[in-house]
């Protein structure tokens, strides 16, 4: 190949037979079987309360409406919109027929038990199948560890926390506060939106009586909890005081009180995006916590593809849509387990915004009957969530398409081989973190 | 990241004390391997090229010559191999009668004046009293570790090599302007000399061309690198310099224009990490590039620990100490292939730094005999480069030690047993893009 192009670039008849050799695509013959959406939760208000979040800012945080950590109407709106597209498209792909009663027998949706997750699941269904009545799965009460999205709670998998910290540890040279300097310029920027100054003030003010300058607390890799395997000290502090930020542009808020544009919230949440980064993409941490749903949504693939029902799947060989709705910190993993990246307009890298979802097409090829997956992540741009943004297929979400490492191939479309993946899988997903549940 | 982590504080000194409480190591070193990147050099465009990209010109490394050693990097190197000298002398593996030791000694360098010269630097540190005794592949043919493809060693598929950055990108390569904006317009601001607050910004001075500004796309790549990313390649080559101007001790009005600072510089680099990592670390073109350099690392310590000559190894069965030298796009692909990372203080995450180096010890417990390695990641920091630190045991580079994931157990040095590394790296190389050529 390298040979070829090198003669591409001396000989002008070559290059254009090779550049039309890079466009010629064979002709995408296959067709849509299966689907499976695996969503973070749309707009919330923050996961602390402004109770909890006060004393890292001089100004108050504003009122979202909703109590802490609940989805908020707007965010209810956006996933429906956002399910009306998906209605669009899988109506155009020849899933939904536009009776949606019937096609809901062929659509299994489950959430985590959290009311943010199950709200917006009700919500993406009713842009998915308006006229079906909602039929969301999740646990009960609110507080129960699914396993799906929460393998170590719910006992599906093991965490060895000595592991858990050294993994996380031994990314940083076992010195978490190095950090500090290396993001140096998105600490100031924390700083002077919490403190309220302007970023070129120099010297920047002292720290306010009363108030705690969180960019100071030192880093850390301890033990975990509540959902996380390891904590990072101030590190995980400074994720708290920004998390709402996000939330407030995409709500259509004021956005830290005036003093952030797109580009500033989209730099601040790099630590946002490197907590999650080192809480759940650390490949021992995405082994442990996300082995569980990724067996899940392999063995269901195969399940479609076989038409034969096997445990350890959602929903049954004839279920056309799967839909999981959970939080970025499960969707964050899954991605790091297989590697996966994506990059949309207006946001960092691997971002998982509201509403946000890793999305599998397992397809057909009506040529050859092989089965193939691919990959995209879909969410709404920012603008699209701040001004309630219509989709339709002419105006669609963001969509990346994702290359899966070991088993997509060239194409534009970065098929990947059912078979590939299930061979990619048996070496990704940790046998004794998964189980076989239905 | 769901709960505030404040309670957590109480917890941490239990997590302190229970990471102190390690079992006494008696493992003894029996091999290292350092795979180290060239010294500080001269800029690789010339200077006028590089004028046309910003507003004054750029100052004079005082050396003739494009992309070589400069003295001082030099310099720099013979201290770090001082340094070696001094901790492999504490380890066992040097005895100070040089020319004797240097019989278990192996460097292999790329042929390149600047990358053999380092090699030669870094051995007058290491063995003053021995005469020097670097291999390399004579030129022009390439080197079969560390440009695999050239050498037809391994063979690149350049539409996947595409795809495969492509699909990081959500195919939309642009929308990395966005995502470093703040990166670009540092960049710019210290290109075009202006302070970053101005606003609005003025335009492009007359007559010179804006880096940051040109269209970022993934074509295929060439001789030196697997895709070539459009516009972010011309950044690159306008930010090179200023590593160089520090780490070479420029005076500071000729670092950045007297306009950047060390923070600052680590910051523009961010742009210059991530198109090492898209060309570099993406697991397809890491499994290409890399796998060669890997086998041979992984053969050479199964050689050294068994006692029985094998090929694809470097060195034989009794060589001690294995010292490459490259450049960071190979330690940057090595460390992709086996999922590495590291932070040292003052760098950004995976920064290869001029000189700096990924070293393997091969060590073997005493009591038990089991063979473990260890790895970590060494290199001066920036102030050590710029003032030519002399380095001690009590004075060291920076060292982060680095976990192996899929291998490396909990404890402070993250040990990994050499058979669990062995199997790693069967998973992790490409068979078809190695050989067993010693």
């Amino acid at each position: 190949m390298r040979k070829n192009r090198a003669i591409c670039l001396q000989l002008a008849a070559v290059a254009l037979l090779c550049g039309s050799l890079l466009k010629a695509q064979p002709v995408d013959d296959t067709e849509l079987k299966q689907v499976i959406i695996f969503g973070r939760h749309s707009v919330r208000a923050p996961v602390a309360t402004n109770e909890q979040l006060s004393p890292f800012a001089v100004q108050e945080f504003p009122q979202f409406g909703v109590a802490a950590g609940i989805l908020t109407p707007n965010g209810e709106k956006l996933e429906t919109i956002l399910g009306g597209y998906y209605r669009l498209w899988l109506t155009q792909e020849g899933l939904l027929t536009g009776n949606d009663t019937a096609d809901a027998k062929f659509v299994f949706f489950h959430a985590n038990a959290i009311q943010r997750t199950v709200d917006t699941a009700q919500h993406l269904w009713a842009g998915l199948l308006p006229a079906a009545p909602v039929n969301v799965q999740y646990l009960t009460p609110s507080t129960a560890a699914d396993p799906l999205f929460n393998a170590v709670g719910a006992g599906v998998a093991q965490v060895d926390t000595p592991t858990a910290i050294a993994s996380a540890m031994g990314r940083l040279g076992g010195d978490p506060q190095s950090l500090a300097s290396a993001y140096a310029s998105e600490f100031a920027l924390i700083r002077s939106v919490l403190l309220g100054y302007p970023l070129s003030q120099t010297p920047p003010p002292a720290t306010p009586p009363n108030v705690t300058d969180v960019i100071t607390i030192p880093f850390a890799v301890t033990a975990g909890s509540q959902g996380s395997l390891i904590s990072l000290g101030g590190l995980s502090t400074v994720g708290v005081a920004i998390d709402p930020f996000v939330m407030e542009e995409a709500d259509g808020l004021q956005v830290g009180w005036g003093q952030l544009i797109d580009d500033g919230v989209s730099q601040m949440e790099r630590i946002y995006n490197l907590i999650l980064d080192l809480e759940f993409r650390t490949p021992y941490l995405a082994r442990v916590q996300s082995s569980n749903v990724a067996s899940h949504i392999v063995r269901s693939m195969v399940q479609s593809a076989t038409g034969n029902a096997i445990s350890g799947t959602l929903g049954t060989p004839s279920t056309k849509i799967v839909v999981l709705i959970a939080s970025d910190v499960n969707v964050c993993g899954l991605a790091g387990l297989f590697h996966i990246d994506w990059l949309l307009p207006g946001y960092q890298p691997n971002f998982c915004s509201p509403g946000g979802a890793m999305v599998f097409e397992l397809r057909q090829s009506q040529s050859t009957g092989e089965y193939i997956v691919r990959g995209s992540y879909v969410a709404q741009t920012m603008d699209q969530l701040r001004n309630f943004t219509p989709l339709t297929l002419d105006a669609p979400p963001a969509s990346a398409p994702m290359f899966i490492p070991g088993c997509s191939i060239g194409n534009a479309t970065f098929d990947c081989p059912l078979g590939k993946l299930v061979g990619l899988a048996s070496r990704v997903i940790d046998p004794a973190s998964s189980d076989l549940v239905n | 990241m769901k709960i505030p982590h404040l309670s957590l504080i109480a917890l941490a000194p239990f997590c302190v004390g229970f990471l102190t409480a390690q079992p006494a190591d008696d493992t003894q070193l029996k091999q290292v391997v350092i795979f180290g990147r060239h010294g500080v050099r001269t800029p690789l465009l010339p200077n006028s090229a590089l004028n046309n990209f910003s507003q004054q010109p750029f100052p004079s490394f005082g050396v003739s010559g494009l992309g070589v050693l400069t003295p001082n990097g030099g310099t720099a190197e013979t201290l770090l191999g001082g340094y070696f000298r001094l901790w492999l002398t504490q380890q066992g593996l040097l005895t100070g009668k040089d020319s004797a030791d240097a019989a278990f000694v192996y460097f292999w360098a790329n042929a390149t004046p600047l990358i053999f010269e380092t090699a030669q630097a870094f051995w007058a540190g290491m063995l003053p009293a021995a005469s020097v005794d670097v291999n390399s592949t004579p030129p022009p043919a390439s080197d079969p570790l560390f440009d695999p493809v050239n050498a037809g060693v391994a063979r690149l598929d350049e539409q996947k090599a595409v795809a495969a950055v492509n699909g990081r990108l959500g195919n939309n390569p642009a929308s990395l302007g966005s995502a470093y904006s703040a990166e670009l317009a540092l960049t710019r601001s210290i290109l075009f000399g202006y302070p970053l607050s101005q606003t609005p910004v003025p335009g492009t001075p007359f007559g010179k061309v804006d880096v940051t500004a040109a269209p970022i796309q993934v074509t295929a790549g060439n001789s030196t690198l697997p895709v070539n990313m459009g516009g972010l390649t011309d950044v690159i080559a306008a930010i090179d310099p200023f590593v160089m101007e520090y780490a070479d001790g420029l005076p500071s009005a000729d670092v950045g224009w007297g306009q950047l600072t060390s923070g600052g510089i680590s910051q523009t680099f961010r742009l210059y990490d991530l198109i090492l990592d898209l060309e570099f670390r993406t697991p397809y073109l890491a499994r290409v590039q890399s796998s060669n350099v890997a086998s041979h690392i992984v053969r050479s310590m199964v050689q050294a620990s068994t006692g029985n000559a094998m090929t694809g190894t470097l060195g034989n069965p009794s060589t001690k100490i294995i010292m490459l030298t490259a450049s960071n796009t190979n330690i940057t692909g090595l460390a992709g292939l086996f999922h590495l990372d590291w932070i040292l203080p003052g760098y950004q995450s995976d920064v290869c730094a001029p000189s700096g180096a990924l070293v393997f010890e091969l060590r073997q417990s005493q009591s038990t005999g089991d063979y473990i390695v260890r790895a970590s990641y060494i290199t001066q920091s920036m102030d050590q480069l710029r003032n030519l630190t002399v380095l001690t045991l009590a004075a060291p580079p920076a060292i982060a030690p680095v976990f192996i994931p899929g291998c490396s157990a909990s404890n402070a040095n993250f040990d990994c047993p050499l058979a669990g590394f062995v199997d790693l790296a069967m998973q992790a190389i490409d068979p078809n893009s190695a050989d067993l050529v010693n």
